[in-house]
């Protein structure tokens, strides 16, 4: 589904990315650790097509096709939907406007018609509830005023409306209490199915402990230095970075 | 095809010729102006507003081109004449205009104070008043449609004790036109009315909007003002809170395009205890487009437990596009809340990927953008369908 092939990214010339490469195939759920700094969400922001993030080196393919060549709205139509560590404020526009533009945006690129208002409330209210949202928050301006719980389970919401093949969540798990990670983890995982994959990226080990990655990534210095199973992700816990880093060359 | 000469003139040379033919037209001056002109205070003449020797503060971002043109003297065509947009579940009662001598509305007319006030007032080739006799949706429409002409407009709005009124001013003006309004509004104690000043589409000419209303005790002004677009529109607003309990809350959503400045001058002043204000404006200039925004309160000794609110936030939505912001607070009660708060930035880079992210193209995602940041100054619109007309209204290009 994915292929990432000896990807080298910069920022402002600094490069972040040094020769990165990933395989992530349906049904997946691949989880990518590391030290601050090491490239995690420069990854996710190469992928989403954000601008300012120059790609030197290698090429992404998804499906088949050339992601980095396609815009951020043709990833998304394509399948890619990225939740973002530090979603936006977007005054004045309500989750439904946004929502209705974003799915009539998927279905136009599918050649289908908009969607109509019925089936958009219904939708949207039966996505709300697999998040527990109250349905008054599908009336307030997109992540304005909301808490940095309310924001982030916003996200994985907009995810399962979207229904992406491959979703990248960046610390989706950053900022959120014990029960909030226990709903969002537990959605996410209700959206897993074997034709779809999802890249977490994260700091710790506790979200993996309901969305059992099939893969854990240490991500250090722009490329992935270790690969493991679920058992790496608790040793990092233990051990930290340190120990696995240090056997790099 | 009618081909239209303009000779280019100096300002000093059009303002001249301008304040000629107003201060002619002033033998049909109705008596109770006349006096309420006799015990004016303040310059005499629209020389006091030009840059250079005596540059007029409340004047500083606001181009006087407009006067280089030569005008003739017309007359604007008053409500029923004029077109009305189409409002779903709105049944409009056009306002009629009556003999201005005998409208209650004029006991309470401010005394003018600048050059152009007096100018319009002395001048105006229309003067109408109203009486709004029962709750309803009004319109008033004042157009000027004849290219070349200036036309001097006096109205006064008079509103009972009691009533609950809504009316929608429409101000079409031809686009080598210039449309002097002054309109002023009495609302009596206890009295509600909701004001929206709008345009039809398309690009209008040049207006001059000198607004003023006297809100008496416990009575309550909502102002709407999504004019659309002008080549040139400055808006000045004089509200006067003058009995215990009166509120007057201000609304404006502008998108100055190339070419085009919107101008809001504001001064609401608090006259009396316990009185509420509103300021809450949301501004996006394009490319080659001129925002100007003066917004004063002005609280007297005599209004304690004022609470007074402003808000101006705008977008610089391109390079080339041009925004000035001035709030100001006049304090002289020292049992008083007054915030106030201006912000001018670009279009935020995050807010865009966001949304194309979840596929909304780029030309869609900004008109999203744009519209929810107007649509924040208009989302307390009571009406449904003005509401819409509004959203429709804004004047963007997306």
């Amino acid at each position: 589904m994915l292929e990432i092939r000896n990807l080298h990214a910069s920022v402002e010339g600094k490069p972040i990315l040094k020769g990165l490469s990933l395989n992530v195939r349906p049904g997946e759920i691949h989880a990518i650790m590391g030290p601050n700094g090491a490239g995690k969400s420069t990854l996710a922001a190469v992928l989403a097509g954000k601008e300012g993030y120059e790609v030197t080196e290698g090429e992404v393919l998804f499906e088949g096709q050339d992601l980095l060549s396609l815009g951020p709205e043709e990833r998304s139509h394509a399948g890619v939907f990225l939740a973002f560590q530090y979603p936006v404020e977007i005054p004045g526009v309500s989750m439904v406007q946004f929502l209705r533009a974003a799915l009539n945006a998927h279905r136009a690129a599918k050649g289908e018609d908009p969607i109509d208002t019925a089936q958009l409330m219904s939708l949207l209210r039966e996505k709300a509830a697999l998040l527990k949202l109250d349905p008054a928050f599908l009336t307030r301006s997109v992540n304005e005023g909301f808490s940095g719980g309310e924001r982030k389970r916003a996200e994985i919401f907009q995810m399962a409306v979207l229904n992406p093949r491959l979703a990248i969540l960046d610390e989706t798990d950053s900022g959120l209490d014990i029960d909030a990670l226990r709903i969002v983890a537990e959605a996410v995982m209700s959206l897993h199915r074997p034709d779809n994959a999802f890249l977490v990226i994260t700091h710790y080990h506790r979200i993996l402990q309901y969305l059992t990655p099939n893969f854990v990534h240490i991500l250090a210095d722009g490329r992935i230095v270790r690969t493991g199973g679920p058992e790496l992700a608790l040793a990092l816990e233990e051990k930290g970075y340190e120990p696995f880093l240090s056997q790099v060359v | 095809m009618n081909t239209v000469t303009v000779t280019p003139l100096s300002l000093e040379a059009g303002a001249a010729h301008l304040e000629k033919l107003l201060r002619e037209n002033n033998s049909s001056l109705p008596g109770t102006l006349r006096d309420k002109l006799a015990a004016a205070q303040g310059p005499d003449t629209l020389a006091a507003l030009f840059p250079g020797e005596s540059l007029h503060e409340e004047w500083k971002y606001t181009p006087l081109s407009i006067l280089r043109t030569p005008w003739q003297l017309g007359q604007a065509v008053l409500s029923e004449e004029a077109p009305l947009p189409s409002l779903p579940g709105v049944s409009p009662h056009p306002i009629r205009p009556e003999a201005v001598e005998s409208s209650p509305a004029l006991e309470s007319l401010p005394a003018p104070t600048t050059p152009w006030e007096r100018l319009i007032l002395s001048g105006a080739t229309r003067y109408a008043a109203a009486t709004l006799p029962k709750d309803g949706f009004y319109t008033l429409a004042v157009s000027q449609p004849t290219p070349q002409q200036a036309a001097p407009t006096f109205y006064a709005l008079h509103v009972p004790s009691g009533v609950q009124a809504e009316v929608l001013l429409n101000t079409p003006t031809h686009p080598e036109a210039l449309l002097l309004l002054q309109l002023h509004i009495a609302l009596e104690a206890g009295a509600r009315l909701t004001f929206y000043h709008a345009a039809p589409e398309g690009v209008q000419g040049s207006v001059l909007f000198l607004f003023s209303t006297t809100i008496q005790q416990e009575a309550h002004l909502s102002f709407y003002s999504f004019p659309g677009r002008y080549r040139w529109i400055r808006t000045e607003s004089r509200v006067l809170l003058t009995g215990p309990g009166a509120e007057g809350l201000l609304y404006g959503a502008h998108t100055p395009h190339e070419n085009e400045l919107c101008d809001t001058a504001i001064r609401i002043s608090h006259l009396a205890p316990h009185t509420h204000s509103n300021q809450l404006f949301r501004s996006i200039a394009f490319k080659g487009g001129r925002r100007v925004f003066l917004g004063r309160i002005h609280v007297a000794r005599e209004g304690q437990k004022t609470n007074a609110y402003q808000s101006h936030k705008a977008i610089l939505w391109e390079n080339g596009a041009e925004v000035y912001s001035r709030p100001q607070l006049e304090i002289f009660a020292d049992d008083v809340r007054c915030t106030h708060g201006v912000t001018t930035g670009f279009l935020q880079g995050e807010m865009l990927f966001y949304l194309r992210s979840r596929g909304i193209p780029d030309s869609a995602a900004r008109a999203l953008i744009a519209e929810g940041f107007l649509m924040e100054a208009l989302e307390s619109v009571p009406t449904e369908a003005l509401r819409t007309y509004a959203r429709h209204n804004l004047g963007l290009p997306l």
